[in-house]
């Protein structure tokens, strides 16, 4: 019941169709459909909406300029519920019922790794655009063939930690702190995070800095800081207690600066909460700040649903359609092996940079390439900068 | 020893919310002879409430606590009228009724205030006393619990509050007095919802504001009311601050990452030894 309140709040729905030959006239033919797995009830119901949005937003456009080959692109959502389970329910629904030709989602690593399995099993391309987990990478390393219609678009733990590591070595600390739920993705990237900075000679400053996501106590991880100082503190969580956290952090007079791996941390609503703002950072996919594209995007979805994005599952999902679009478009008919064969060998264009598939069907994201990511500095309340790279 | 003062500081705040959340399900507990899972919900409508105070009109977080939970009582009632009264003979059937009154306020919420989260700044700072640090945030938010419990602690004394609990030793003998114990429940069910939309709006600026954000506080309110001794009010007190000291100690001296699962094994050992509660062997005597 949520979720169909989340999608009709979002002005969406399962099985909607986007941009019919009714309300655009410029894309004819049997509709192409898009399947979106992603949470729209519980605790992650945000993301869902906001998957919604940026779908509608961009489908309407894809519409409106002919559609793929003249064919109209819908999409049906399902919602996962932030639970493997329910993410496997719904991509087989999506695939056998709605029959859908590609999926896109999930949103949380183990949603993802489940429905890969769905759509390995059928046949049917996946695009994943952010679960970070290294497991994904793994899988279709162990079996390539198995996984041939799977990839993922955003960074993986590895890379992100290295991204991240680029920044803090540029600031010549001495140590850093990490902080992040008690979760194994947290974890990961937090051992990822550490052999990187060990390996230039960066230690941590403290070892325990991981809470319960359930209950999160937070003034012993603030005791730590204050008693290790270390240069930076590296917050780990892209949700909700990441924000309590550097309000805490900030309350209690600790200057330190603040790098966040993103997610909420780039939500300037949230941003406007933390007293004061000063040395707060946090990792984005892309970022305003050049007039381009990225610019364009975050302004005109402001504008048309009425709250910020934050550089992350936004620009990636966007991303991710982008390059299904386009994918669909070199092909001369949309089958799972062709668009396969499309996405492995070409090169796309996304907000973040230019995407191409390795063997394992994860794009180059490192520093000095041009899928960098990048790190932005709230300077005041819905005020940033981009601040790495230089 | 300065560690130690710093977790009871942090510990005894932290308890005082979650003592004001467990008395709201220990009054529907020892009342109404049911556990109300929609307990989380009242909480999450405080502060979605206080942040529409703050947006709209300014409303500071530290005062909007009052009209809220006037705002939510009668919200409460108006639940016990449509969903929870017509069945409150039918304990099982109300738990299970309650549980869907929580899911249907939740998805309420989506439609009113969408799934998106929303923030509130924190309006008092941190002081230190002899390298102390305290949040008065949080310290305030810890008195007004405190009072809260107070004032409930003396409503039970009155000529009222003597009535309910009588009400609740005994329904039936209750009812066969004159005391019209279905308007007591009604009265209970929105004094708890109540109590439960304070403390969320006095959480409000410390957390972030999300449809499902009460669902924990709920479940540590339950797990407060368990070791209390089922329906104890005073129970709740002392084991809500417990829990919150505990778990400042847990954090500070062993983990952060361990209070959770280092709180319910307290419970847990808490139970096998007093499997009534703190206070279940003295609300059994009182029987």
């Amino acid at each position: 019941m949520a979720a169909a309140i989340v999608l009709a709040a979002c002005g969406g729905g399962a099985g909607q169709q986007q941009g019919d030959d009714d309300e655009t006239g410029a894309a004819d033919g049997e509709p192409i459909k898009i399947g979106v797995l992603s949470p729209f009830s519980g605790p992650f119901a945000s993301v869902g909406k906001l998957k919604v949005d940026i779908f509608n937003l961009l489908l309407a456009d894809v519409n409106e300029a002919g559609g793929i080959n003249g064919r109209p692109v819908t999409f049906v959502a399902g919602d996962s519920q932030g639970t493997a389970n329910e993410a496997r329910n719904q991509a087989l629904r999506l695939i056998d019922q709605e029959q859908v030709d590609l999926l896109v989602g999930a949103y949380l690593s183990e949603e993802t790794v489940e429905i890969m399995e769905v759509a390995a099993d059928r046949g049917i391309p996946l695009i994943i655009p952010t679960s970070a987990s290294n497991e994904v990478n793994a899988r279709i390393e162990q079996d390539p063939e198995r996984y041939r219609h799977v990839f993922r678009v955003g960074y993986n733990i590895t890379q992100w930690a290295q991204m991240m590591g680029d920044f803090i070595l540029s600031r010549d600390v001495s140590s850093y702190g990490y902080v992040g739920a008690n979760i194994r993705w947290n974890q990961e990237f937090a051992e990822e995070l550490a052999r990187y900075l060990a390996e230039h000679n960066v230690p941590q400053a403290f070892e325990d800095g991981f809470y319960s996501p359930s209950q999160p106590v937070f003034d012993p991880i603030i005791q730590q800081i204050q008693d290790t100082q270390p240069g930076i503190v590296v917050l780990g969580d892209p949700g909700q207690n990441a924000v309590e956290l550097a309000k805490r952090i900030r309350q209690a007079g600790l200057e330190v600066p603040i790098f966040s791996v993103g997610g909420q941390m780039g939500d300037e609503r949230a941003a406007a909460t933390i007293q004061p703002l000063e040395e707060v950072y946090f990792q984005a996919a892309s970022w305003m700040g050049d007039d381009g594209p990225t610019d364009e995007y975050f302004q005109r979805f402001k504008e048309e649903y009425g709250y910020p994005l934050v550089g992350y599952t936004d620009v990636l999902t966007h991303d991710s359609i982008m390059i299904a679009v386009e994918a669909m478009r070199r092909v001369d008919e949309v089958t799972p092996d062709a668009l396969a064969e499309a996405l492995a060998e070409g090169e796309f264009q996304g907000l973040a940079g230019t995407y191409t598939f390795g063997p394992d069907h994860q794009p180059p994201w490192e520093a000095g390439s041009d899928l960098s990511g990048v790190v932005v500095q709230w300077l005041a309340p819905e005020t940033s900068q981009r601040v790495w790279p230089r | 020893m300065l560690v130690f003062v710093q977790a009871l500081v942090s510990g005894l705040s932290q308890g005082a919310i979650y003592a004001v959340v467990a008395s709201g399900l220990a009054l529907i507990l020892g009342n109404l002879k049911v556990v109300n899972l929609a307990h989380g919900s009242f909480f999450t409508l405080g502060a979605y409430l206080t942040y529409t105070l703050y947006t709209t009109w300014g409303w500071s977080p530290l005062y909007s606590w009052l009209p809220v939970g006037g705002v939510v009582f009668f919200v409460a009632l108006l639940a016990y009228r449509l969903v929870i009264g017509p069945l409150r003979h039918r304990r099982t059937t109300v738990a299970v009724a309650t549980l869907g009154l929580g899911m249907l306020m939740e998805s309420i919420f989506i439609i009113i205030w969408s799934p998106l989260h929303y923030y509130l700044r924190t309006t008092l700072p941190v002081i230190r006393v002899g390298g102390v640090r305290i949040n008065l945030q949080e310290a305030y938010v810890g008195l007004i619990a405190l009072l809260l419990m107070g004032l409930l602690f003396v409503f039970l004394k009155t000529r009222s509050g003597r009535a309910l609990r009588f009400a609740a030793h005994d329904a039936e003998v209750a009812e066969t007095v004159g005391i019209d114990v279905g308007r007591l429940h009604m009265l209970t069910f929105g004094g708890a919802g109540a109590l439960a939309a304070v403390a969320g709006s006095l959480m409000a600026p410390l957390l972030t504001i999300h449809s499902t954000m009460g669902r924990m506080p709920m479940v540590i309110g339950l797990a407060v009311v368990i070791v209390g001794g089922m329906g104890n009010i005073h129970g709740a007190l002392v084991a809500g601050l417990a829990l919150g000291i505990i778990s400042s100690l847990v954090g500070f001296y062993l983990s952060p990452a361990l209070v959770y699962i280092l709180s319910l094994a307290i419970i847990v050992i808490a139970l096998a030894l007093r499997p009534t509660g703190l206070y279940g062997a003295l609300l059994r005597r009182d029987r």
